[in-house]
């Protein structure tokens, strides 16, 4: 029985670990899409790059504090790259072609990850400040490694929750959540306001990826993966709102966790039927606002 | 309605027949075989993409159901050919109908996302299924092609042509399907949906009920694409399945023209030719067709069908 | 004979009270106009009636149905028209093809798999007549995007109309038209008052076009209704100077 609990309890803590991963990428996008109306479908590849950034500097440097902000910051810039080139080039054209644009760079990604690095799994090495016994939590084993991602991806949260509430740009942020065209109204640079928020929201794409390298192995599937996850979180909980994606991704987290002890063959669709559970009673997500259909 | 299709039947007529006694050879059947399955996959997508304004994630899914079907029917028991063939567009059909009915009660970007966790669910499930399915195996051991039995007609597909001349038949059904789908009254209403849903809502259109509509039989059609693709590669494989593999069909939609009828059968004519090509210089195809895929979104916005009918379109005043 | 008939209705977004209590009543035949500053609550109120928003309190009858919980697709259907602010129509369909849509929902088609719409002589004949009645019989063939401002304006209610409406809810219908397009739209309106016998509410902010057309006046301000009546009524009321000029 305690050996149940033990494990009960360990699973609980990396469901909610996971969880946070998610949330970290998926409050990108859903940053993104709140602001520039873009659906960036995207966004787990910029996750992935994070990961083999991640990698890469591993390689070459050792030290994973700095890589750890390094990488994130690269995979920033890339998006900060693709919004300024090319999507702000679609702002006014149908949506089809936008969630396309975003689409296919799903695609070039993939690749050019499998033309510098290889189609084969990689491993990040766990750095070595973690390769020590397991911390402990309340009388229960956790891995080191679990640990520093909580107390990081928290962290990242809380630093968001500051900038987007205390900061000035913050608020511009949220203003233009709420209505872009106000900002240039009042004199603000739209365009670099949209910019900076596609570089914000792939940092913290990018930082997840570098977060969740050393907790499993790194492929270039992964991005694929993690996308589906932010989409079930935005969708669950209510595209627009940080505060739905959150509780939707502790939600995921916990029911992955859950299911892979309980119900090991079922693990997978879980989520699935989580989502459609909530889409037939809330369509809407559980904080979305009531959306009109079209 | 008798007019149109009798109209059809006869261009259909003259071109598959002259075209299977001018090309008698096995690599043009196959060949052939290949674009028409591509072509059916890519025309039901645009049913939904082009001509009612839904981008559709999760059509691979409904491939998937078809191969899959079509595999395990023909593989693990001893159904006839014709009924193996008849369940396995049913089961498609009634997958898109049940995932159908979540997914467009919402808007397009939710619809994008919903349609995406659909196909991806179908993946999934198809991957763990491993007793039914294979696992990520696939259905491997190749697949009888026991004749087609019908009236008492034996149709030997083992053979190439005849092979062909089922997929041409069922090609020609899709595509006067989609035909009518788009030149109907239902037709008008869609892409009166695709061009102001909220209007459309005003004059008494029930909005969801008509993308439901038009989302299953695009569904059902994918499925006989998926399910002929199972008899031409001998098994089903996951990838059917994958949402990246609705790669393809959108490529052929763009490049051939989104907003024209027959532009997802030239995009999947130029397709297949393409990816013969291609697949021997590079197995960098993804970034290739990426590529193409982001010019397209960015600059031009339509395929060749369209830029055409565009310059022979009469000045405005 | 009172076909519309609002009863006590209110509506809030978050703590903004848009519609305070209203409650109205409008007759067959009639043609009226509903003003008031912006943020009045005008477009609130149609959407109100055509079943985009759903009231917080009160209810909205039309003949013997009580509309408040229907969705708006089936409110069209029980002969609510509406043109809406800015212009709706369907903008790569042409002229005609736009006012065929609503001739297929009425004659049930919508789910017609087995004809061609092109084919169909019946609802061409019709659609064309519809065009004719607003004045667009020559344009049958224009995309909609490629008409006017004005054009589209008189097509949407082209649209509207081949509904086969009772009643049309026209929101701000000569927004952004010039002089000459003003005065064709303000025939047209009384036409349809006058030959079709329809029931017409309009908003408007051109207060010449509306003292010149409507029989009656409602003013709203700030949500609720604050003047009812005839326009040389309305034309001398206290309130409704002061809601315009100050407060």
């Amino acid at each position: 029985m305690e050996a149940f609990l033990m494990k009960f309890f360990l699973g609980t803590v990396t469901g909610v670990t996971f969880g946070l991963v998610v949330f970290l990428v998926g409050s990108g996008l859903t940053l993104i899409f709140g602001v520039a109306r873009i659906l960036n479908f995207a966004h787990g590849s910029l996750y992935m790059l994070g990961a083999y950034f991640t990698y890469f500097l591993m390689i070459h440097l050792e030290v994973f504090g700095f890589i750890l902000i390094l990488a994130p910051i690269g995979v920033g810039l890339t998006g900060a790259l693709l919004e300024k080139f090319l999507i702000k080039k679609v702002y006014q054209a149908p949506h089809v072609f936008q969630i396309l644009l975003t689409y296919s760079f799903i695609l070039i990604f993939d690749d050019l990850v499998k033309i510098f690095a290889g189609v084969e799994v990689k491993d990040i090495p766990l750095p070595a400040i973690f390769r020590r016994p397991p911390i402990s939590l309340l009388g229960v084993p956790l891995p080191a490694y679990y640990a520093f991602v909580l107390i990081v991806t928290l962290v990242i949260i809380l630093a968001l929750l500051f900038f987007l509430y205390k900061t000035r740009f913050g608020k511009t942020v949220r203003a233009g959540a709420c209505d872009a065209e106000m900002l240039g109204v009042v004199g603000i640079n739209v365009q670099l306001v949209f910019t900076m928020v596609f570089a914000l929201g792939s940092f913290l794409a990018g930082f997840g990826g570098a977060l969740a390298g050393p907790l499993r192995s790194i492929n270039v599937g992964m991005g694929d993966a993690i996308l589906l996850d932010s989409f079930i979180i935005v969708i669950v909980g209510g595209l627009g709102s940080i505060k739905g994606a959150f509780v939707a991704a502790i939600l995921l987290g916990l029911v992955r966790s859950w299911g892979m002890m309980v119900f090991p063959l079922l693990e997978a669709s879980l989520p699935f039927i989580l989502m459609a559970v909530i889409l037939l009673s809330r369509p809407q997500g559980l904080f979305g606002k009531q959306i009109r259909e079209f | 309605m008798v007019k149109i299709i009798t109209r059809w039947a006869l261009i259909a007529a003259i071109i598959g027949v002259s075209a299977y006694f001018l090309f008698p050879s096995s690599f043009y059947y196959t060949l052939s075989i290949h674009i028409l399955i591509m072509a059916i996959y890519a025309m039901s997508l645009n049913l939904l993409v082009g001509y009612s304004g839904m981008l559709s994630f999760g059509h691979a899914g409904f491939f998937g159901i078809g191969a899959y079907a079509m595999g395990i029917l023909l593989q693990k028991t001893q159904t006839p050919f014709g009924a193996a063939l008849i369940i396995s567009i049913l089961l498609a059909t009634l997958g898109a109908l049940v995932i159908g009915f979540f997914c467009v009660r919402l808007g397009t970007m939710f619809f994008a996302m919903l349609t995406l966790a659909f196909g991806q669910l179908i993946y999934t499930i198809i991957i763990r299924w491993e007793v039914l399915t294979g696992g990520d195996q696939g259905l491997i051991g190749g697949l009888p092609r026991r004749a087609l039995d019908m009236f008492g007609y034996k149709l030997d597909l083992t053979v190439a042509s005849n092979f062909y001349i089922l997929t041409f038949v069922l090609a020609f059904l899709s595509i006067l399907i989609c035909r009518l789908v788009v030149e109907s009254p239902f037709g008008s209403v869609l892409r009166a949906i695709r061009d102001n849903a909220g209007r459309a809502n005003f004059v008494g259109v029930n909005v969801q009920t008509h993308r439901l509509a038009v989302f299953t039989i695009s569904g059902g059609l994918a499925g006989i694409a998926g399910a002929l693709m199972a008899i031409f590669v001998s098994g089903a494989y996951p990838d059917f399945a994958y949402f990246l593999k609705s790669t393809e069909p959108i490529f052929m939609i763009l490049l051939g023209g989104i907003y024209n009828f027959f532009g997802p059968l030239l995009g999947a004519v130029i397709f297949v030719l393409l990816d013969l090509w291609l697949s021997r210089v590079t197995e960098f195809w993804m970034l290739i067709l990426g590529t193409f895929l982001v010019l397209i979104c960015v600059f031009i916005r339509g395929g060749i069908l369209d830029y055409l009918t565009r310059m022979r379109e009469p000045e405005e005043e | 004979m009172s076909l519309l008939t609002l009863n006590g209705v209110c509506k809030s977004f978050g703590g903004v009270m848009a519609i305070q209590d209203v409650s109205m009543v409008f007759k067959k035949g009639e043609l009226s106009a509903i003003i008031g500053p912006n943020g009045a609550g005008k477009t609130t109120l149609f959407n109100l009636i055509t079943g985009y928003y759903k009231p917080d309190r009160g209810e909205i009858l039309y003949l013997k149905h009580n509309l408040t919980r229907l969705a708006p697709h089936r409110i069209s259907r029980l002969g609510i028209g509406r043109a809406f602010q800015g212009v709706a129509v369907f903008p790569t369909l042409s002229v005609l093809e736009n006012v065929l849509i609503p001739l297929i929902v009425v004659k049930k088609n919508n789910f017609n798999f087995y004809c061609f719409t092109r084919d169909r002589e019946d609802l061409q004949q019709e659609g064309l007549r519809y065009l004719a009645m607003v004045d667009l019989a020559d344009r049958v063939q224009v995309l909609a995007q490629n008409l006017s401002h004005g054009e589209q304006k008189k097509l949407e209610i082209g649209i509207a109309l081949a509904a086969e409406p009772e009643l049309l809810l026209l929101d701000e219908p000569t927004a952004g038209m010039s002089p000459s397009e003003t005065q064709d739209m303000v025939k047209l309106i009384k036409k349809l008052s006058v030959e079709s016998k329809k029931t017409i509410i309009f908003t408007e902010h051109d207060m010449d076009v509306v003292f010149r057309t409507a029989e009656k006046i409602t003013v709203l301000h700030l949500g609720s209704l604050i003047a009812e009546g005839k326009p040389e009524e309305i034309s001398q009321n206290e309130l409704v100077k002061k809601a315009y000029l100050g407060g």
